[in-house]
Formats: C-alpha cells, sequence, structure tokens
C-alpha cells in the first residue's frame, strides 16, 4: 500500500469548519485548520482547532474571497506555541473539487509566510458543500497532496485524492462488492490481540483486501489455544501469534502489507505502530488493552471497533450450574465521542484490579475481601463458535461505518449486544452515552505518550 | 520496660527495669504482694523507637521485630543494647529476658548499605505525569519512585503532619497502578504507623503494608476516581483532608 499524509478531522471539527465555510449565502469563507502532526513512517494531520475568519472582515464573492492577514498572524502564534502545522482553508461554494489558478498564487504567497512563522510544513485546503475536503501541503515550494483527507464520526467519511476530479471527489463505494474492495485495499487497519476474536478479525480484513494489517500481540500459540486461533497448527505451538498469522496472511495475499508488532499494545513500540493506521480494532480480553485502544483513538484520531464476549453461569438453588447468557458485544468509538470508559466497559477501578493481580495477587485478594475492589470476570471464553459471531459482526459494523448499508443511521448503533440465550438484540445510540472528555483528542505523539507516564519516551532521573 | 503507668522511657541512661504500682523494685522477692500484682505486669521493649508491650518477661526476638511493625526477614543487623554491657548482635531466635537488669532496646540495622553518588541519586524507576512531577517539587517534598516486588510506590518523605499526631512528619506511600492516570490512586500508606496524640483510635488504618522494608499503615480513604480529572494532586489532596480530619482540622 502505498501512501503518503493523511488529513484527520473529527466529526465535530468537521462540521465546525463546514459550518463557518457555508453560511448559506453562497459566497466563500475561509478558516484556518491547526493539526497535530505525527507519524514517521507515514505523516498523519490530525485536526486539533479551528481559527474562523469572520465573514465581515473578508470581501466575499461566489467565486472569490480576500482575506486578513492578521487572522494567519493568529493562527501562526498559537500553532508554533504547540508545535502545530497550519492548514489554510477556503470553500468552493460552486462545487470545483479542485484547486484553482487563484489559489495557486495565493499559496504561492501565503505558504512560505506560514512556514517562516511556525517552522514547519504549512497546507492549504478546499471544501465543498457537501463537505468533502481536498488537501495538499508545502515542504518546501511544491505541493504534495494529501492523500486521504478522512472525516470520523458516526459515520466514516473518506475522500481521497487518487480518483478526485474538479466536478467532485470518488463516489463511496457500495458495500460487498469489488469497488469496496478497491477501497479497502488503500486502507491501513490496526487489529490489537491475535487470539480468540482478534484472529477472526484479522482473517475477515485480510479477505476483504484492507491494504495493510497491523497486528499487535506479544503472545506465543500454545496447544490449548488451537480450538479458536484461525490457521494455527501444531507445527506452529511456540511460535508468535502475529508471525504466524502475518506467514497466514501473505499465502493468500500477494497485495498486502502486514505488519506483525510482537509486543504488548501498552509499550511504545505497540502504541506508536499501532498510531500508523487508518483504523483500529480492540480484540483483547483486558482493560488495559481497551485503555490503550481507547487513549489511541482519541490521541490519534482512529475510529475504534472493540468486541467482546461473555458466557457468565449462575447457580441452581439445588446446586449445579446453568448458563446464564450467552453475549457478544461491539462498541464502535469515534475520537471526540464517547469512550470505552464512558460507556463503562472498564473503568479505574479494573485497571488498578489488573495491575494487582499482576505484582500483587496478596494485596488484590486483601482489597477484594475488605471490599475496596471487586474480583475480576474470568478470561472471555474460548469458545470459536461464539467468537465467530461476535468478530463478524464487529467486522460487519466497520463495513457499515465506511459503505453505509443500513436503513436506519449508523449514529442509533453506538454499541450492539447479541444474547443467544434470550435470542435478542440491543442496540444503544451515541447519544445514550455520557461523553466524559476524558481522553484528549488529536494530541498525536505528545509526551507523556497517549497521557500515560508509563509510556513515557525516558523516565526523569533527579 | 516499666510498668503501664510509667511514661515509656525517655533515655539511654534511664533503667528501664520492671517495677510496681506504688513499690519498688526490691518488694518483689516477697512472695504474696508480687502475685498479685504480676497479672497486672506488662512488659515494655524499645524496638527502633516503637514500644512494644509484653504480657510475659521473655520475647522471642522476631516476635519483638514483628510486634514493632517490621518484617523481620530482611537482612538485618540486630543489636540488643544493654546499659553497661557491650552492644551484643543476636539473632531471630534469640530469647530476651526482660527481667534482665538494664535492657534499653533492639536496634535495627540495615546489612548492606550502598553509599556513594549513585545513591546519592533520587530514585525514580518509574515517570509520573510531568504536571505530578513539577508539583512534588514546587511543594518542595522529597519523593521518588520505586518499584517493589512488582508494586509501583511513590514514596513522599518528611510529609508534614497537622499537630494532633505522635510525631510531626511521615513518609507516605502512594501506590501507582501501571494504567495511572486511567487507572485509580487509592488509599495511602504512612509510615512510621500514625497514632493520635489523644490516644484515639484511627478507623479504617489497621492493615499494615510491608513497603521498600518498613511497616506501612494503610489509610482506607476512597473516592469515585475520575480520569478526566483526577491525578496526584487531588489524590493528595484527599491524603491531606484525612490526615487533618483525623485531628479534627
Amino acid at each position: 500500500m502505498k501512501r503518503g499524509h493523511t488529513l484527520v478531522l473529527t466529526a465535530k471539527l468537521a462540521d465546525e469548519l463546514r459550518a463557518h465555510l457555508f453560511p448559506g449565502d453562497g459566497l466563500e469563507a475561509a478558516a484556518l485548520l491547526l493539526c497535530t502532526v505525527t507519524g514517521a513512517r507515514r505523516q498523519k494531520w490530525l485536526g486539533r482547532e479551528v481559527i474562523c475568519v469572520p465573514h465581515a472582515h473578508c470581501t466575499r464573492r461566489p467565486d472569490f474571497i480576500t482575506w486578513p492577514g492578521e487572522y494567519v498572524e493568529a493562527a501562526i502564534d498559537r500553532a508554533s506555541a504547540r508545535g502545530d502545522a497550519v492548514i489554510a482553508v477556503h470553500a468552493h461554494p460552486g462545487g470545483l473539487f479542485s484547486f484553482s489558478g487563484t489559489d495557486n498564487e495565493s499559496d504561492r504567497m501565503l505558504m512560505p509566510a506560514i512556514r517562516a512563522g511556525t517552522d514547519c510544513a504549512a497546507g492549504s485546503a478546499i471544501m465543498i458543500p457537501s463537505g468533502a475536503m481536498r488537501a495538499r501541503l508545502y515542504d518546501d515550494d511544491r505541493a504534495t497532496p494529501i492523500d486521504l483527507v478522512m472525516k470520523a464520526g458516526a459515520d466514516i467519511e473518506t475522500w481521497w485524492h487518487t480518483g478526485a476530479t474538479a466536478s467532485g471527489p470518488l463516489k463511496p463505494a457500495m458495500a460487498f462488492t469489488g469497488e469496496m474492495r478497491a477501497s479497502l485495499n488503500r486502507l491501513s487497519v490496526c487489529v490489537i490481540g491475535v487470539s480468540g476474536t482478534g484472529s477472526i478479525v484479522a482473517e475477515q480484513l485480510a479477505r476483504l483486501g484492507v491494504g495493510e494489517i497491523i497486528l499487535i500481540d506479544f503472545d506465543k500459540i500454545e496447544e490449548r489455544n488451537l480450538n479458536r486461533i484461525l490457521n494455527a497448527t501444531h507445527a506452529d505451538i511456540g511460535s508468535l501469534k502475529v508471525e504466524m498469522f502475518a506467514d497466514a496472511i501473505r499465502r493468500y495475499r500477494s497485495d498486502v502489507e502486514v505488519v506483525g508488532v510482537p509486543h504488548s499494545v501498552a509499550t511504545r513500540e505497540a502504541v506508536l505502530a499501532a498510531s500508523q493506521a487508518d483504523i483500529l480494532f480492540s480484540c483483547v480480553d483486558s482493560a488495559e488493552g481497551r485503555h490503550i485502544a481507547d487513549r489511541l483513538t482519541a490521541s490519534f484520531a482512529m475510529p475504534l471497533f472493540d468486541v467482546g464476549v461473555a458466557i457468565p453461569t449462575e447457580t441452581l438453588p439445588c446446586g449445579g450450574h446453568r448458563i446464564a447468557e450467552v453475549y457478544g458485544r461491539v462498541d464502535y468509538v469515534y475520537p471526540g465521542g464517547s469512550s470505552l470508559m464512558d460507556r463503562g466497559v472498564y473503568d479505574a477501578a479494573l485497571l488498578e484490579t489488573e495491575y494487582l493481580a499482576r505484582s500483587a495477587p496478596h494485596a488484590l485478594a486483601r482489597k477484594i475481601e475488605d471490599g475496596y475492589l471487586r474480583g475480576m470476570a474470568e478470561e472471555a471464553p474460548g469458545v470459536i463458535t461464539l467468537n465467530m459471531r461476535a468478530a463478524s459482526a464487529c467486522v460487519v459494523e466497520f463495513i457499515a461505518r465506511l459503505f453505509p448499508f443500513r436503513e436506519s443511521s449508523n449514529e442509533r448503533r453506538a454499541r450492539t449486544i447479541f444474547m443467544l440465550a434470550e435470542g435478542d438484540e440491543d442496540v444503544f445510540a451515541e447519544s445514550q452515552f455520557k461523553y466524559g472528555c476524558r481522553f484528549p483528542v488529536a494530541q498525536g505523539a505528545a509526551e507523556p505518550l497517549l497521557g500515560l507516564p508509563a509510556l513515557a519516551v525516558q523516565r526523569r532521573v533527579a | 520496660m516499666s510498668n503501664e503507668n510509667e511514661s515509656p522511657p525517655n533515655g539511654e541512661g534511664e533503667e528501664p527495669h520492671r517495677h510496681h504500682e506504688g513499690g519498688q523494685a526490691g518488694h518483689h522477692h516477697h512472695g504474696a504482694h508480687e502475685h498479685h500484682h504480676s497479672h497486672h505486669e506488662v512488659w515494655k521493649l524499645n524496638v527502633q523507637g516503637v514500644i512494644i508491650e509484653s504480657r510475659k518477661p521473655e520475647i522471642v526476638v522476631r516476635e519483638a521485630i514483628q510486634q514493632a511493625g517490621f518484617n523481620p526477614d530482611m537482612p538485618w543487623i540486630i543489636v540488643l543494647k544493654v546499659a553497661g554491657e557491650p552492644k551484643r548482635e543476636v539473632a531471630l531466635s534469640f530469647v530476651i529476658d526482660l527481667r534482665h537488669k538494664g535492657i534499653e532496646k533492639l536496634r535495627l540495622t540495615p546489612r548492606q548499605i550502598n553509599n556513594g553518588e549513585i545513591c546519592g541519586q533520587r530514585r525514580i524507576a518509574f515517570a509520573m505525569l510531568p504536571q505530578d512531577e513539577a508539583l512534588l517539587d514546587r511543594l518542595g517534598f522529597v519523593w521518588e519512585t520505586v518499584v517493589d516486588a512488582g508494586r509501583r510506590w511513590l514514596i513522599i518523605r518528611n510529609y508534614p503532619l497537622p499537630p494532633g499526631y505522635r510525631v510531626a512528619t511521615a513518609t507516605i506511600g502512594i501506590e501507582v497502578p501501571v494504567s495511572y492516570p486511567g487507572a485509580q490512586l487509592d488509599m495511602f500508606y504512612c509510615h512510621p504507623p500514625l497514632a493520635l496524640s489523644s490516644g484515639a483510635a484511627i478507623p479504617q488504618t489497621q492493615q499494615i503494608e510491608t513497603v521498600i522494608g518498613l511497616p506501612f499503615q494503610r489509610w482506607s480513604r476512597h473516592r469515585q476516581w475520575d480520569s478526566a480529572r483526577d491525578t496526584l494532586a487531588t489524590h493528595l489532596a484527599l491524603v491531606d483532608e484525612s490526615l487533618h480530619r483525623e485531628v479534627g482540622q
């Protein structure tokens, strides 16, 4: 997958930008977008803040705008304090999805000014009334197109440079078609956890044609895993899960890049590798893994699909046990929306519990006994039948967000829980969850990484 | 050692011998009278500054150390000091006869002391948030982060206590889970174990944990952790509030 730059906007920021650029009078308008620039292998520009140039301060026509440079100065001041880059955005109310001669002329003056002011690359972008954007950046005097502009909200909208024309962006592919496959071939997706559900998610992504798959798992294959990890054989016992799975994908795909990251997701290496992807899947059975995924979603503006399964049992009055329910859960989280923590998938106490379980089991037992912490639920069940159902629901959710096909809006399905015993399915809308602003959005790789001192680049030695 | 009505020994020069209420040492040998009182006898011993009490006139060193809240299994050099006698190193199994005249105290010295430049450096075994570290420095605390048996501790020394405790400062330990600040900080720990000057009990502090070889008293103080809002700063507010609450401030 050959791809350079990506610009990601949260839905909130993209909507704010669009509301300002298209006030309804059909005249051009301008704004400045401040971005965190991150990523070594593939650069991501993460929209962080919009500075609106007030309409009254501009000379606005349907196909032309003049706006005062003092707003550029204001943007430079704000951006350089944080090391941000600045993208100058303006509207094309007539729908021209291309930079005009006037735009080129203006960039020749403006881009070097912004570069000199911020000491980093600058960019320019246009938006058309549909909200579609096209952007380019200037490292030097030459414009480099940004390959993908992504709006990450309840729907994941993608505007590609390739295939776009002056009359508009490439039309979104229809779900479940060859066009969808071609579209997915440009995407990079990261799967955290390559075991019970993760191997099944990764298998689907690979077969659907995703262009780059980043697999994160520190674990090795054991004989007891063979009942649930796809592609694993006796010969693989003792091998790293990510290596085994990467090899398996390569056996049926020649047009894929597979990156195996044999580390715990709670490491810098894994977090930085994951941050390169466009989309995140969390297929872990720990609160810590979900916590990292949650923070990746916010910091690097990555839409997240989280899957979990559970088979709680209950004790019968006459002794013996019965199955209380057979659950599968899929949560879709987007940057700036409610997090898994907001939704109660895990909490601060469970994170402490997991830490104590590893470091001081006796202290944990005492705290549970004293009633200060509750015990941990048992490990996710290793039943491939349930895992497949949940992993499939998770990937269907992914398809629905990128290639909407549902009769109702995606906003209504922030969470889906299916119950095989009761034979029912519950859906929860994004609006049903309280957004706690827990994790700062679009911070990129700012230190400490993900806001977690445990992931900081180096410890201070006093 | 002394009986219950006597204040603790206040110096090495004092003869810490048992005696009876209203009586003198010489009366011991007069049978019936002594028996009557011996039920009320409590033998005291100073272990590294902590006064422990024994109902029996003999105590095993290990028990004495444990009772004082120290970990007997740490590599200590254990010294028994008796007035007028050369100091004497004793083993954990040694039985101290508290009736022996002139017993002053049991001292514990770490068997290994590492000196040199490396120890002059503060131990920072793991990072806190930058704003936490700045806060600790701004408050002028001597602090370090240590990993002890896999557990991660922020140790703050010379933490000032409000009046009303038997000591003026304490070492505060706060356990920092690896996922902090996503994971909560919960409770805090004090060394030495704190007691009120009034003698009143402090609720929910019975548990003692050994951290970096020292007995820390667990203060079970809790609140709902919100990772969007809570950090070390808000946790220290809880620590301070808890310490003040017990002395009615």
